[in-house]
């Protein structure tokens, strides 16, 4: 054999193993590996927030620690979302009263329909550990998942009010589970097929201010009714956890 | 030129038939025939006349592996000459039987002679097509060179081996008289009708013989097979745990879908805890194959348990007779020591080969060692034959485990390093194992034949892995998590076997119709015990989580039959049935567990049960030739691969996956210089599993098919080289995945989607080269040198990934000089960073942050380049 044949035979042999190599292009994976933009936005309050027994609500900051977010493939996110769908596991400080949205980042997973979801407030919990994880969103709003502040008003009567807490879970039956779950919103279902241009969440923040007895704090005895174990910490928990879902909107091209 | 076209091509001599007596039909054929010196004979035109030709429906035995005749340094040093004839009994089956020295050249020369033509394999002698046994006479010629001496002078040329003289004496100017010579004539004696079982049913049945499995290097003695077409071998998990096997279009992991033998002694192990049918071949010491008969499909009625994807049947035989002791030392402080002894007066099947190993391993944690022991005993002479293997292994060694791709993308975590926890560096395994079998076997006169074997089997395996870094809690304590999900596995199989078949002598329906029948039967017991915990490294190993706690008891009856016709002498049909009778008692001691949702106790954990079923199947083969180095084969056949026992129901009926498979193809050549195979297949499984990384086991993933082409040429064109390659390519589907549940929303696989972990394309080819190099202080200096390389397409992974193909080159060099042999060997000769295990599953390996549930790459390194330099001495 010359050397030009050898080279030609090297060449056939790169050539065919080339293609050989190329064979996973024609291969049918079933689902895809995606990655899609996360966006997160406040909403912007013109008019005051209606309270409980008439207080008119008006907020000057409304923070909250978001992350991380699995969205799951099952109704009913939780025990049976050990494999997400697609998964975002950074953190990020929302300011709810900022309407103008901004990325926070990717999620990442595989293609196929998303029905629930599961968040945290920046303080996950983890299996390793005994107490939940302050994440730098959290840290940012100085080891707290929310941070509101504002005035309430009814009539002549006006209170200030400052409020902070951690949100985390728990229950030691859910550990390693992140707190906050979203079944049911028909918003939030889509079969996923990477084609999205982002997935929006927006935090409004006034369903977690609409439980506050704004009248049974101004009549409380405590030095800081706003504090830990307060009505207040308790109603903007209790909102968060169960009833003041952000709103998802999955972005597309029309 | 080849001995075996010496052997069809120059006929002189006489053909005596003996005629028909009673059912003995005999005929005692002459040949010159066979010598390393035959292209001499195939000079002399006078020899291509027949000088009284055979008749047209006796085809004598034909050389299908020749290893060649050494002058023994002895011989040369005492100038001893001569003329050393063998009678050679060639069995059915084309093995060698008895060989009686007719006429002695001194017991030095008789002793190469015997043991170089126990070496040989042949295709048997045929009647009217029909395989039949024959005895020939086999003269080897030992002549010095002239004016050879005991020392001859420095750069004197060698005395050469068989073939090289055979090579000059086809037209080289070199002398003849510089090499022994062999000639062999043979007489061929038929002894009776042996229509034999056709080794080769159909087009995806290959026998791989010694020579070309030692072509390439090996790093351990499983590697041989890595010459077997359409099969891929890797080794993630260190020298304790079983290779992961693909087979055309089979991802069969640890054997659930390769059913192996080794030896006659069954490797599969039912029903293990790490993997049904698993099947750890860390014991095999490469020396001591002879050859692999593979069977790919299923379509003989002997294939059994685990025969989905094939039959590996690993034939034992040590061609090198003697002592010899070899260490070997290389990259990575691998060493390797081993002793064999194979008496010179016997025949290959008699041996005794240990070996240790032991290596730190190519990265962090993958240190290990093993030993192993094999010693067969083959007796007796003429019809009846007994033969007795043991096996002795045990392997421990620590793991690396996998790692996630993106920990190795950002530098997390290095490719060949280990997770930096107690969990993940606490990673290791055990294996133990022996096995004792005994065998007869009777070959009758007028072809019937029968054979019994009785074995047992222990086995030993223990394993701690941790696949998934942190994400498992505790399904009995509810305030118990995230302590590492290091799984540890227990397994111990007993196992009682034995088998038994009875084939009749030939039978004539017609003058045109002739054939057998031939009915068998195995049976084997096992006794599993098993168990699966969660367990804790930091603590002791305290545990934190039961799993599995069982005992199994599985039977398995097969009952086979075989008729094998053959319709005149160019089509040959063989239908068969086989039914196995499965049974399965299942105490399950963690069964019907009260599980964290549900505390209130109402009953005891615990689930006795028990399952029986047959599995049954047609078994079919049809072959034409219309002229011989042409056929055309099809295939057809049923089998089965027994459950993973613990997931049966109480009164399962069909205990087992039905396998079909459909085989077409034409095989051309058929000689010692070329073969080429071209087959297609379809394979239907009914149930399919794969590995689920959570649980560390094999799990359900309903029906599958696979639809393939396999491409395969050996070639031999001269005497000094032989090499293979082949291609398989395949189409693997999944056709009916479970569907999304409450409890698993997001299922791995989806209808139609190729299947998981099925490289599309396997490539393998095999170079070896075996030369006289001439002579050094009287004894000859024979050079080898060797090319592997293996290549495994992109292939589809769970949840929508893509693992990476793998092309891997590996070289020897190797030199012998009278008692003593040094070689050189480089693995990975490329230095490929490959992956020798891609799974893709949820983990979480960053305990101190966010977890991680979208399912990531996972990779087990394959070894870097590697080097061994062996150093051996025979005596």
């Amino acid at each position: 054999m010359t050397s030009r044949q050898r080279a030609a035979a090297v060449r056939h042999l790169a050539c065919c193993l080339a293609l050989a190599a190329s064979c996973g292009a024609c291969v049918d994976t079933g689902q895809d590996r995606v990655s899609v933009p996360l966006e997160v936005a406040g909403t912007a309050r013109d008019e005051p927030i209606q309270g409980r027994a008439g207080f008119a609500i008006d907020l000057v900051r409304a923070e909250i620690a978001f992350g991380p977010l699995y969205l799951c493939a099952g109704a009913l996110a939780g025990d049976n979302c050990d494999a997400a769908r697609l998964e975002w596991r950074d953190s990020v400080v929302v300011d709810a009263l900022a309407p103008e949205p901004f990325g926070a980042g990717d999620l990442v997973g595989v293609s196929g329909e998303v029905r629930s979801a599961m968040y945290d407030l920046g303080i996950p919990s983890l299996l390793t550990a005994t107490h939940p994880v302050e994440l730098a969103a959290a840290t940012a709003l100085s080891g707290n998942s929310v941070r509101l502040a504002g005035t309430a008003t009814r009539g002549a009567e006006s209170l200030a009010f400052e409020l902070q807490m951690p949100i985390a879970q728990a229950e030691s039956a859910e550990r390693g589970l992140p707190i906050v779950r979203v079944s049911g919103a028909p918003e939030l279902v889509r079969d996923v097929t990477g084609e999205e241009l982002a997935l929006r969440v927006r935090f409004d923040p006034s369903p977690w201010l609409r439980d506050i007895d704004f009248e049974a704090v101004a009549g409380a005895a405590e030095e800081d009714p706003f504090g830990p174990d307060g009505q207040a910490q308790r109603a903007v928990r209790g909102a968060l956890l169960s009833g003041a879902r952000p709103a998802f909107e999955w972005l597309t091209l029309p | 030129m080849k001995a075996d076209q010496s052997l069809r091509q120059v006929r002189r001599g006489h053909v005596r038939f003996l005629g028909p007596l009673g059912a003995v039909l005999g005929a005692l054929v002459t040949f010159p025939v066979l010598g390393q010196d035959a292209g001499a004979a195939l000079r002399d035109d006078s020899a291509r006349e027949v000088d009284a030709a055979p008749s047209a429906d006796v085809v004598p035995p034909e050389v299908v592996e020749r290893r060649d005749a050494s002058y023994p340094a002895r011989a040369i040093a005492e100038r001893l000459e001569g003329v050393t004839t063998l009678l050679v009994t060639v069995e059915v089956d084309g093995s060698v039987g008895d060989v009686e020295v007719a006429e002695s050249a001194g017991e030095v020369l008789d002793a190469e002679a015997v043991q170089t033509v126990r070496t040989w394999t042949f295709r048997p002698a045929r009647r009217n097509g029909a395989p039949v046994r024959a005895k020939i006479r086999v003269p080897f010629e030992f002549q010095l060179p002239v004016g050879a001496a005991p020392e001859p002078a420095p750069g004197a040329d060698s005395l050469p081996a068989a073939p090289a003289l055979a090579e000059r004496a086809a037209g080289s100017s070199a002398p003849e008289a510089q090499g022994s010579r062999a000639t062999a004539a043979a007489e061929v004696e038929v002894h009776g009708e042996r229509p034999l079982r056709t080794e080769q049913r159909s087009a995806s049945d290959f026998v791989v013989g010694r020579e070309l499995m030692q072509a390439a290097p090996h790093a351990e003695g499983a590697d041989v097979l890595r010459t077997t077409p359409g099969l891929y071998m890797a080794r993630a998990e260190g020298l304790a745990v079983g290779h992961r096997y693909m087979l055309r279009g089979f991802d069969a992991d640890h054997g659930q879908d390769l059913e192996l033998r080794v030896g006659g002694l069954p490797i599969n192990l039912p029903s293990h805890i790490h993997g049904q049918g698993y099947a750890d071949l860390g014991f095999l010491i490469g020396e001591t194959v002879r050859e692999v008969h593979a069977i790919e499909g299923v379509h003989d009625p002997r294939q059994g348990d685990f025969a989905v994807a094939g039959t590996l049947d690993i034939r034992l035989g040590v061609a090198q007779r003697g002592l010899r002791a070899s260490t070997r030392h290389g990259s990575f402080g691998t060493s390797r020591q081993l002793l064999s002894w194979a008496p010179a007066e016997v025949d290959d099947a008699t041996f005794a080969a240990a070996q240790l190993q032991q290596t730190d391993g190519f990265g962090d944690n993958r240190q290990g060692k093993s030993g192993s022991a094999i010693a067969q005993w083959g007796g007796g002479a003429g019809a009846l034959r007994y033969r007795a293997l043991a096996i002795v292994h045990a392997a421990r060694a620590r793991l690396a485990g996998v790692l996630r791709a993106d920990d190795i993308a950002d530098g997390s975590v290095g490719y060949y390093s280990v997770y930096p926890f107690e969990t993940a560096r606490a990673q290791n395994a055990l294996s133990t194992r022996a096995l004792l079998g005994m065998f007869a076997e009777y070959r009758g006169e007028r072809g019937e034949s029968a054979e019994a074997s009785a074995w047992v089997s222990f086995d030993d395996f223990r394993s701690q892995h941790n696949y998934t870094g942190f994400i498992q809690q505790s399904q009995t304590l509810p305030n118990v998590a995230g302590r590492g999900d290091l799984i540890e596995q227990l397994n111990r199989t007993r196992s009682l076997g034995a088998s038994a078949r009875y084939r009749t002598p030939v039978m004539h329906a017609a003058s045109w119709l002739s054939g057998m029948v031939e009915a068998g039967l195995s049976a084997r017991v096992d006794g599993i015990a098993q168990a699966q915990n969660l367990i804790d490294a930091t603590v002791r190993s305290q545990t934190w989580d039961q799993r599995v706690d069982a005992d199994i008891l599985g039977t398995d009856i097969g009952l086979w039959g075989d008729l094998d016709w053959h319709v005149h002498r160019h089509v040959a049909l063989r239908l068969g049935m086989r039914a196995d009778v499965l049974s399965y008692s299942i105490d399950d001691r963690l069964g019907n567990r009260v599980t964290l949702t549900r505390p209130e106790d109402t009953f005891i954990a615990g689930f006795r049960r028990s399952a029986l079923g047959i599995a049954w199947g047609p078994r079919a083969t049809a072959e034409v030739r219309p002229v011989d180095g042409l056929s055309f084969h099809a295939a057809y056949g049923e089998g089965y691969r027994s459950p993973q026992a613990r997931t049966l129901d109480d009164g399962e009926e069909a205990p087992f996956s039905k396998v079909r498979s459909a085989d077409v193809g034409v095989r051309l050549g058929d000689t010692y210089d070329y073969r080429l195979t071209l087959s297609g297949y379809y394979t239907h499984l009914s149930d399919d599993v794969a590995f689920d990384a959570e649980e560390g086991r094999l799990e359900r993933i309903g029906a599958t098919r696979r639809v393939g082409a396999v491409a395969h040429i050996e070639l031999h064109p001269t005497s000094w080289l032989v090499g293979a390659a082949s291609a398989t390519f395949v189409d693997a589907e999944l056709l009916e995945p479970p569907p999304p549940s409450a409890e698993e929303p997001q299922p791995p696989f989806r209808e139609g989607q190729n299947l998981p972990f099925v490289p599309p394309l396997v490539l393998r080819a095999d170079l070896g080269l075996q030369r006289s190099l001439g002579l050094a202080l009287g004894s000859g200096i024979e050079g080898r040198a060797g090319l592997g390389f293996s290549f495994l397409s992109a292939r589809p992974l769970p949840y929508g990934e893509l693992a990476d193909p793998v092309a891997l080159l590996d070289a020897a060099l190797a030199i012998t000089w009278a008692p003593l042999e040094l070689g050189f060997e480089v693995h990975n000769l490329l230095d490929t960073r490959y992956a020798a295990s891609e799974l893709n599953f949820a983990s979480d390996w960053r305990p101190g942050s966010a977890r991680s549930r979208v399912p990531a790459r996972h990779i087990a390194a394959g070894a870097p380049r590697a080097w061994l330099i062996t150093v051996g001495v025979s005596l």
